[in-house]
């Protein structure tokens, strides 16, 4: 006999599994001093402990895959779930009363890559990458900009000439966060003329073992070595992991960035860890609580992370153009507030690391938050859409030399 | 579209076809917004049931939800009307709650029919100033009312006032008619040349008994909770509409050649602005599902942070699009013909009447703390504004 699944079956089978395997986080409502201080979660590991942690996060991903909490709005033919989007946010935040281990590893694979090929693979493709990749066995990554294609993207000149059932990849990438651990990375290149721009261009899922990849890890402003440059010297790809169509990459690696962009909205998405519950928090702790100034800075950060989510909720529910873009840009403008806030409350202890609990930590968030305005398409880029997509603005006018493309 | 969005199509449809003074096109006259135009407001009635959203079917009413009334609310200010719907639908949700007489449901069936204009009087801010209007026992087993209360909407074409007074030490509202020799109702210069307001001078007036102590102090949360999701939703229907008029005008107004829409400085500025505007409506569902949520578990503290986040974001924002509008309109916008002052003097007023001491974020993070069971002097500073 099957019971059916409802909201409460599946937070109870959620509740059971992390219950067996980890440790009730102690800090509940505004409990300052207990446990991990951590405010930032993807992409400060340093270089030595790194191996570690990405072995822990393929056994925890593999385990949540097995017990079916992995990938829950997936379908079940590929090893989801078959359920509704609120299912995901309801176990994450069951996951995030839990000292489980980080799986921001698989920020990329699962946020951005997974649901580029669930939207544009042939069924194929989706059998051979989705239930490795939620399953963990796949890190995946994104091999997108080049050292004089940032913004510019459609400007890209890593090529892949046909050959046979083959196509040669030569070019460089660069920004790949994960690349140096990742399995699979999705590669979007020119396969039409140079001048083709964003007409030209198609989409590969790549092995990252392949000969000719050459991954040199580059060290960030917070110290640690998450992305990277990645050089490709004549690397072949069979023409079955094409992405979509011959030239038809554009469209594909629009998807791609649409969901980068919309993570950062989630509850839970790893990028920051409870920060305005951490603020108030922090701020009862120093008694800064009674000054009226913080407690207006605090009803500020209160207010921010409210109107951030439910605007994710009302504007993914509302299927409309570029909702990503809305909440990249107010997510990178809390994140900056909320660092300034943080920095108000430590006053010294910000720059200097005293030892005290929960206080230096916050600098990780001042010094990642300027990263999350350029990554995933600039501030600039987001307005850009913005005004052209959705408010239906003019394009402005192109340079003479594009003209003639 | 769902249901919502059908609903603020009819309105909006409707308030085309029959615009307030605002939109009537050419320049506003003040004198003639300062009287209420019956015929239009009977229309909004007959045809629409506005004034009836939410006044239960038994009484004449549509007896629809919050969501519904907040969405009238929303194409309202959207079009800046300047009929009595926000202060007659506070009096109509807290007749509901107040009492169940004859008498209350004879005026309810007149508000919604389109007849009766009643309007809430009752201090602004949060915290309670020392003087407002007092009752005492008349003869007669009625009861005299006396007191002055500042800046109350739409008191010049009211018929009737529901007043709150002090009684004996407590809260009370009592039923006052406007014609009463005891009332005197000082018309005020207003910001917002859309929204009418005066002062209401109470000289003994005599005065109806609706209800007392604990059911007025729900009645006075009931009328509060009200008034700050009409005038939030208010400022998202005002800050839709001004961005909407910037951005029409900025893909025509054409300079050094092209569209001034096409430069980066102008499209980025309204960029910024939408992302403010969803900022704003997100506020706003916060809030509504807030109370839809919290209220009906008894979770106040929580409600009242849902509300206090529409109550800052809204104003705000809606005050920040309707000053850019004008930006981006040139001089064109700065001009006594041109509605986009009008958007801004709303925006502005009701922004400042959202938050008249400025006292919301401190009291939003008394909230949070007190929602969380903090037992702080903040949550027990706070649970002594919150009601008398």
């Amino acid at each position: 006999m099957t019971t059916p699944t409802t909201h409460q079956s599946v937070a109870a089978e959620a509740h059971a599994f992390f219950a067996a395997r980890a440790q009730r986080r102690e800090r509940r409502g505004m409990l300052h001093g207990v446990g991990d201080d951590d405010v930032v979660g993807v992409g400060l590991t340093q270089p030595d402990a790194e191996a570690a942690e990405v072995a822990r996060a393929q056994q925890w991903q593999r385990e949540l895959f097995d017990a079916r909490l992995a990938w829950l709005d997936g379908p079940a033919e590929l090893g989801g779930r078959g359920l509704d989007h609120d299912y995901v946010e309801l176990v994450a935040g069951i996951a995030a009363e839990y000292e489980v281990p980080s799986t921001s590893t698989y920020m990329v694979s699962h946020g951005i890559v997974a649901p580029t090929i669930l939207a544009h693979g042939t069924d194929e493709q989706k059998q051979a990458f989705l239930p490795g990749i939620w399953r963990g066995d796949l890190i995946c990554c994104q091999l997108f900009s080049e050292p004089e294609a940032g913004s510019d993207l459609a400007s890209l000149r890593t090529t892949a000439v046909r050959d046979g059932d083959d196509w040669i990849v030569t070019g460089q990438k660069v920004w790949s966060s994960f690349a140096h651990v990742a399995q699979l990375g999705e590669l979007l290149v020119r396969t039409g003329p140079p001048e083709s721009r964003h007409r030209g261009l198609s989409v590969f899922l790549i092995d990252m073992d392949s000969p000719g990849i050459d991954v040199r890890p580059l060290r960030q402003v917070t110290g640690s070595e998450h992305f990277n440059e990645v050089f490709l010297d004549g690397v072949r790809v069979p023409d079955s992991r094409r992405l979509g169509p011959v030239n038809g990459g554009w469209n594909i690696a629009m998807t791609t960035v649409g969901s980068e962009r919309s993570v950062l909205g989630r509850a839970h998405n790893g990028i920051m860890i409870e920060p305005v519950i951490r603020l108030f928090a922090l701020a009862r702790s120093t008694g800064a609580i009674e000054d009226p100034a913080i407690q207006d800075l605090l009803a500020e950060c209160w207010a921010r992370e409210q109107v951030l989510h439910e605007t994710a909720t009302r504007l993914r529910d509302a299927g409309g153009p570029a909702p990503g873009s809305v909440v990249k840009l107010m997510t990178t403008n809390d994140m900056e507030y909320y660092s300034d806030v943080a920095a108000r409350l430590l006053g010294y202890r910000m720059v200097a690391d005293t030892g005290a609990w929960g206080t230096y930590s916050w600098s990780q968030l001042l010094l990642s938050a300027p990263s999350h305005r350029i990554a995933g398409g600039s501030d600039e880029i987001q307005r850009n859409i913005l005004a052209e997509r959705v408010l239906g603005l003019p394009r402005e006018e192109r340079p003479v030399s594009e003209k003639s493309a | 579209m769902d249901e919502i969005e059908q609903l603020r199509r009819v309105v909006r449809d409707h308030l085309e076809r029959d615009p307030g003074a605002a939109l009537r096109g050419g320049a506003l006259d003040p004198d003639e917004v300062r009287r209420l135009d019956r015929d239009r407001w009977r229309r909004q009635a007959s045809e629409l049931g506005l004034p009836g959203v939410r006044i239960p079917e038994e009484f004449g009413g549509a007896g629809m939800g919050l969501a519904e009334e907040v969405a009238v609310h929303t194409e309202l200010g959207r079009a800046l009307d300047d009929g009595p719907f926000l202060t007659t639908s506070l009096v109509a949700a807290a007749l509901v709650a107040l009492a169940d007489d004859e008498a209350n449901h004879g005026r309810l069936a007149r508000i919604a029919a389109g007849d009766l204009v009643a309007v809430p009087v009752l201090p602004i801010e949060e915290k309670f100033p020392l003087e407002y209007p007092h009752a005492k026992a008349a003869a007669g087993g009625d009861f005299e009312i006396s007191g002055e209360l500042p800046c109350v909407v739409d008191a010049t074409v009211a018929d009737a006032l529901l007043v709150l007074a002090d009684y004996q030490g407590f809260h009370a509202f009592f039923w006052v008619e406007a014609n009463d020799p005891g009332v005197e109702i000082v018309p005020l210069s207003t910001l917002d040349l859309t929204r009418r307001m005066g002062t209401v001078r109470l000289a003994g007036a005599r005065a109806e008994l609706l209800a007392e102590q604990d059911r007025a102090r729900a009645g006075v949360a009931a009328i509060r909770q009200g008034a700050i999701l009409g005038m939030s939703a208010e400022c998202v229907g005002v800050a839709e509409r001004a961005l909407e008029m910037a951005v029409d005008y900025v893909k025509v107004r054409t300079q050094f050649g092209r569209p001034i829409g096409s430069f980066q400085a102008v499209k980025h500025k309204c960029a910024d602005l939408l992302v403010s505007l969803e900022r704003a409506r997100s506020a706003l569902s916060v809030a509504v599902r807030s109370v839809q949520h919290n209220d009906a578990i008894g979770r106040r503290p929580e409600s009242l942070a849902g509300l206090a986040v529409a109550r800052m974001y809204c104003g705000r924002v809606a005050a920040e699009i309707t000053r850019e509008s004008i930006h981006l309109h040139g001089g064109i916008g700065f001009t006594w013909e041109h509605p986009a002052h009008l958007y801004y003097r709303r925006a502005v007023s009701n922004r400042q009447l959202l938050d008249s001491t400025g006292q919301q974020p401190r009291l939003l993070t008394a909230s949070v703390l007190a929602a969380h069971g903090e037992d702080t002097q903040l949550a027990s500073f706070y649970a002594g504004k919150a009601g008398r």
